[in-house]
Parts: C-alpha cells; sequence; structure tokens
C-alpha cells in the first residue's frame, strides 16, 4: 500500500455463486484527487464501494481506506462520508431529524445539521418530511449525510442521479471545491462526461474487470486527437485520404467526412495541401476525443 | 452504545409512532382492565362465571388487567421490533447506520435496548391505566378494594402489581425480539409482522390445542404463560426458563445473521 493513497487495494474480488460481480481489482485513489470511478451499470463499482466500506466481505484480496485495513472499519470509517447507491433515509422523518439521528449515531455535533443543509440549498425545506423531498432533493440530503463527519475521504456512489443541469453543476462545483480543500473525492458514475471535467484520477470498470486506473491527462493522451475534413463532393474524399497519408497520417471515410489521426495544429497544413491538390473544404475541425469516447474505443463497445 | 440508542429513540419518538402506539395500548389497557368487571358472575355457556367478585376483591384483583393485556402488548412489541430491524433493510438506511456504527453487535445490541424500552414503557403505561380503570370499576361497582391497598408498598395486593408488572415486561420484551429476529430473517416490516401474529394467534393456538404437550415449547405460549405468571397447563418456573432459553437462543441467531450477512439492500 502506498502511503500517499487514501484507497489502494489489490486483488480485490467479489463473487456471487457462479457470478463474479468484481474481478481481482487493484487501485490506488492519491490522496487530495478526484477520482472518477466509471463504469456501465452492473460494472461492479457499487460493489466495490460496499467492500470498502466494510458492508459486503470480499470473496478474496485485500484493501486499505485512509491506511486501515478493509476488515477493520470501525478504524477509518470516522473519518469517511459515504453515499451508496442513492439516498436511504426515513420517509417520516424530516430532512433535519434524519441527519440529526445519524450526527447522534456518528457522535458528530448537531450544529453541523444545519451548515450542511444550507451548504447543500435544503435550509428551508429542513422540517419537511423526507418523503416530501423532490428526487434531486434527496440526493443533496445524501450528500449533506455524508459530509457529517468533515470527511478526509469522500466516497459517493451515483451523485447527480436525478439532478437537473444546474444540479449537475453545482454538485461538480462542490466536489472540486471540497478536494480543492484536501478532501479525497471517490466518485462513481456511468455517465463519463460527467466525470471527465472534475475528475484528475480515474479508475474504469467493466463487467467486473478493471481496464484502467491511472490519471485523467494519461487516458486521453491514450487517444490520438483527429482532424475532420469534409469536401463540397463526396467523391473526392478519397483524395483527401490520399493527401493525408502521403503527409504520414492514416485516415477513414466515416459519416461523408474525412478523418485523420492528427494533431490539431496539423489542420491548417491539411488545408493548404488540399488547396494545393484543387479541392474546396466544405469544413475542417480539430476534435480532442471525449472521455467516454475514449472509454468506448477501450472497452470495443459502441454507445 | 448509548449513542445507538439515543439515534434509535429518534426514530421512535416520531409522533406517529410514538402517540399512536401509546393510543392503541392505552385502549387496549382500558379494555382488557374492564373485562373482569363486565364479565363479573356471567355465567358462560353453563360453566361456572370467568371473574367471581371474590376473585376481584382477592388481593390479585388489582393487577387482573394488566395480565390479561400481556399477550395483546406482546403483539404490539413484536409489531414495532419487527417493523423498527425490517425497515432498515426496506428503506435501504442499514447501510448508513453501519457506515456510522461499522461494530455491527454495538447497532445490533444498542437497537434493541432502546426497544425494549420503549416496550418497558408501553407495560408502564399500561398498568397506570389498568390500576385506574381497575379502581373506577370497583367503585361503580361496589367492590371492595381494601385487599389490593392492604399493608401499602409491602402488601399483598401491591406485591402482586409488581410481580405481575416484571412478567408482562419480560413477556413483552421477549414477545419483541422475537420480532427482531423475525425483522432481520425477512428483511420487509409487513412479511415479519403478518408472519409473527399469524404464528403466535393461530399457528400455535392449533398446535397447542392438537397436541398439549407442544404447549410447553412454543415460544408464544411460554411468554404468554410467564406474563400472566403461569397457566393450567404451563408451570411459571417452567415458562420462565424455557422462554429465556429460547430468547437466547433467537438472540444468538439473530447476532449471527447480523454480524455476518452482507448488507447489499
Amino acid at each position: 500500500m502506498s502511503t500517499s493513497s487514501a484507497i489502494s487495494v489489490t486483488g480485490l474480488t467479489k463473487r456471487y455463486g457462479e457470478r463474479l460481480a468484481l474481478d481481482h481489482a487493484t487501485f490506488d485513489v492519491p490522496i487530495g484527487s478526484v477520482c472518477g470511478f466509471v463504469g456501465p451499470n452492473g460494472s461492479g463499482k457499487t460493489t466495490t464501494i460496499r467492500m470498502l466500506l466494510s458492508l459486503i466481505t470480499p470473496t478474496d484480496g485485500s484493501g486499505t481506506v485512509l491506511g486501515e485495513k478493509i476488515n477493520h472499519p470501525e478504524k477509518y470509517l470516522s473519518r469517511v462520508g459515504a453515499m451508496i447507491e442513492g439516498p436511504a433515509f426515513y420517509p417520516a422523518l424530516s430532512g433535519s431529524e434524519n441527519l440529526k439521528m445519524l450526527a447522534t449515531l456518528g457522535g458528530f455535533p448537531h450544529e453541523r445539521v444545519g451548515e450542511l443543509l444550507e451548504l447543500v440549498g435544503l435550509n428551508d425545506r429542513a422540517k419537511s418530511k423526507y418523503k416530501q423531498y423532490s428526487l434531486g432533493m434527496k440526493q443533496r440530503l445524501g450528500i449533506a449525510a455524508a459530509l457529517l463527519p468533515k470527511p478526509e475521504l469522500l466516497i459517493l456512489d451515483e451523485p447527480t442521479n436525478g439532478l437537473d443541469p444546474a444540479g449537475i453543476h453545482e454538485v461538480r462545483t462542490l466536489l472540486r471545491s471540497l478536494a480543492d480543500g484536501g478532501i479525497t473525492v471517490f466518485v462513481s458514475s456511468h455517465l463519463l462526461s460527467e466525470l471527465e471535467q472534475i475528475s484528475d484520477h480515474l479508475v474504469m470498470l467493466r463487467e467486473g474487470k478493471m481496464i484502467f486506473s491511472g490519471t485523467t491527462e494519461s487516458l486521453l493522451a491514450a487517444q490520438q486527437p483527429t482532424v475532420i475534413a469534409r469536401t463540397l463532393e463526396e467523391a473526392d474524399l478519397p483524395k483527401l485520404i490520399a493527401i493525408a497519408k502521403s503527409a504520414g497520417h492514416e485516415g477513414i471515410i466515416l459519416d461523408g467526412s474525412v478523418h485523420v489521426i492528427a494533431n490539431d495544429d496539423w489542420a491548417s497544413e491539411f488545408n493548404k495541401l488540399a488547396f494545393a491538390a484543387g479541392l474546396t473544404l466544405a469544413s475542417l475541425a480539430a476534435v480532442r476525443p471525449t472521455l467516454e469516447e475514449t472509454f468506448f474505443e477501450m472497452t470495443g463497445d459502441t454507445k | 452504545m448509548i449513542r445507538v440508542i439515543r439515534a434509535e429513540w429518534r426514530k421512535l419518538r416520531r409522533p406517529t409512532l410514538f402517540f399512536g402506539t401509546l393510543g392503541a395500548v392505552g385502549a387496549i389497557a382500558v379494555l382488557t382492565a374492564s373485562i373482569p368487571y363486565i364479565a363479573m358472575d356471567e355465567p358462560r355457556r353453563g360453566r361456572e362465571p370467568g371473574f367471581s367478585r371474590a376473585s376481584i376483591e382477592s388481593y390479585t384483583g388489582l393487577s387482573l388487567g394488566l395480565a390479561f393485556a400481556s399477550t395483546l402488548l406482546g403483539i404490539v412489541a413484536l409489531s414495532v421490533f419487527a417493523s423498527q430491524t425490517a425497515q432498515e433493510y426496506s428503506h435501504g438506511t442499514l447501510r448508513n447506520l453501519l457506515v456510522r456504527q461499522p461494530r455491527r453487535m454495538v447497532l445490533l445490541g444498542g437497537k434493541a435496548l432502546s426497544m425494549a424500552l420503549f416496550g418497558l414503557l408501553i407495560v408502564v403505561e399500561t398498568s397506570l391505566i389498568s390500576v385506574v380503570t381497575s379502581f373506577f370499576w370497583a367503585n361503580s361497582k361496589g367492590i371492595s378494594t381494601d385487599a389490593w391497598t392492604s399493608g401499602g408498598i409491602g402488601g399483598e395486593g401491591i406485591s402482586n402489581l409488581f410481580t405481575t408488572l416484571a412478567n408482562v415486561s419480560l413477556a413483552t420484551v421477549g414477545f419483541g425480539i422475537i420480532g427482531m429476529l423475525l425483522g432481520l430473517i425477512l428483511r420487509s416490516p409487513i412479511s415479519s409482522i403478518a408472519i409473527g401474529i399469524s404464528w403466535v394467534m393461530i399457528v400455535e393456538g392449533i398446535v397447542g390445542a392438537v397436541w398439549e404437550n407442544m404447549q410447553k415449547y412454543l415460544p408464544g405460549l411460554l411468554l404468554t404463560a410467564v406474563g400472566s405468571g403461569g397457566s393450567t397447563t404451563i408451570t411459571y418456573k417452567w415458562a420462565l426458563t424455557t422462554s429465556i432459553l429460547i430468547l437466547i437462543a433467537a438472540g444468538a441467531l439473530a447476532a449471527l445473521l447480523f454480524k455476518r450477512r452482507d448488507v447489499s439492500s
């Protein structure tokens, strides 16, 4: 285990009968980072999170959270905030009462409840029963509950589910500011585009197997940028491919355009070469792949 | 442990549950304390009356209502313990509780103790209402209460009331522990309560009627016997000893399930 890791797991495995929910996952989450935990539904994200919180027992493998072994959760969970698989509270209690109950259980001061309700924008609905909350409000209450212990590590499972675009933006900003304040954030999502903007580290799963663990930059660097060009006449596209190839770049024709693997600064050169060959470009764009596109390329999946 | 008990009480004291249960228990107390006076000296299908004036005027008269309420209080406790335990699974709140208190035995013990306190509260409420109702009926029916209060706190009447209070408390918490075990096994409030009540009220009654010897081993009948200080077929000593053994086994099973089982809901 690295001492600079908030989370470190080695060969972590969970088997339910014949089905492997998580297959020998090994990864580290650096202290102070926002680490995106990415994978399609059913890929093993929630299973991993439950094992980190000692809610389920690993079939095999080991792990540490904040330097303590995961089979001794009493040594680290007081420093961890978590929301697992969506918010879960008592419907007949108010938002405030739900948080006070958890604050009492964890031994945290009740003054924290008011501060957190204000932070997540629920102070005016603090006394409303949880069952009267909208999905977005429930999600924000879940985030408030996770922040009760002033955590060193925040583990959030799909925290933006049910939020509108403004709410999603607020959560992203909140997570980034928490990380800037020194909290390690481990956040899962099946929407890769959500995490691309805030994560500086990524762990990616697919069908229980870990397919990537590293910095977001290194993942994006794995995929070369593309220059996309379209001619006035579609019949001229093979000529563009030939021009790109003569300049040392591979290209393909896709959806009526030529896609050439090249850095964005080569786009102007490509335009000159096409013009010199008597071709007029209808459009020309340099595109960096999104994290989502990179992910699907790596997993061989299609959207 | 104290933090767990205080946290549990935040849930137990919510108005619908707290006042709803106390209200229902109050009604049960009035009803069970009134039955001996309403049925007094009334023949039962050719048999001797169940409650004679002499038996009510004896030192046991003051605790008659409380003893009759025992099984009904047990049903209330079974329902409350079962729903409070199973709802943690059905609402998914158990995962929050375990993140904030990862020592599972401390959490389970604290939950059991807080619900036991709730069980004791409803027994005390029943006792008070039962005593007041008994004096009201005695006064209106011209029944002597001298034997109830003679000798004061150390007298037979008051001593018997406290003994009944202790027996009913034990039986009520015992029924509650059965409810808690059902809640842990079934993880659904409705299923736990339905199966628990059906077992205690119907299945045990049928089994006990068909095989009389089995009455000595059925937890619901044993706890009822504890609550009423023994019955014609089960002695108090047997009922108490066997109930405690069954409850220890139930508690151990509940602890094992709670400690070992993955929390995946």
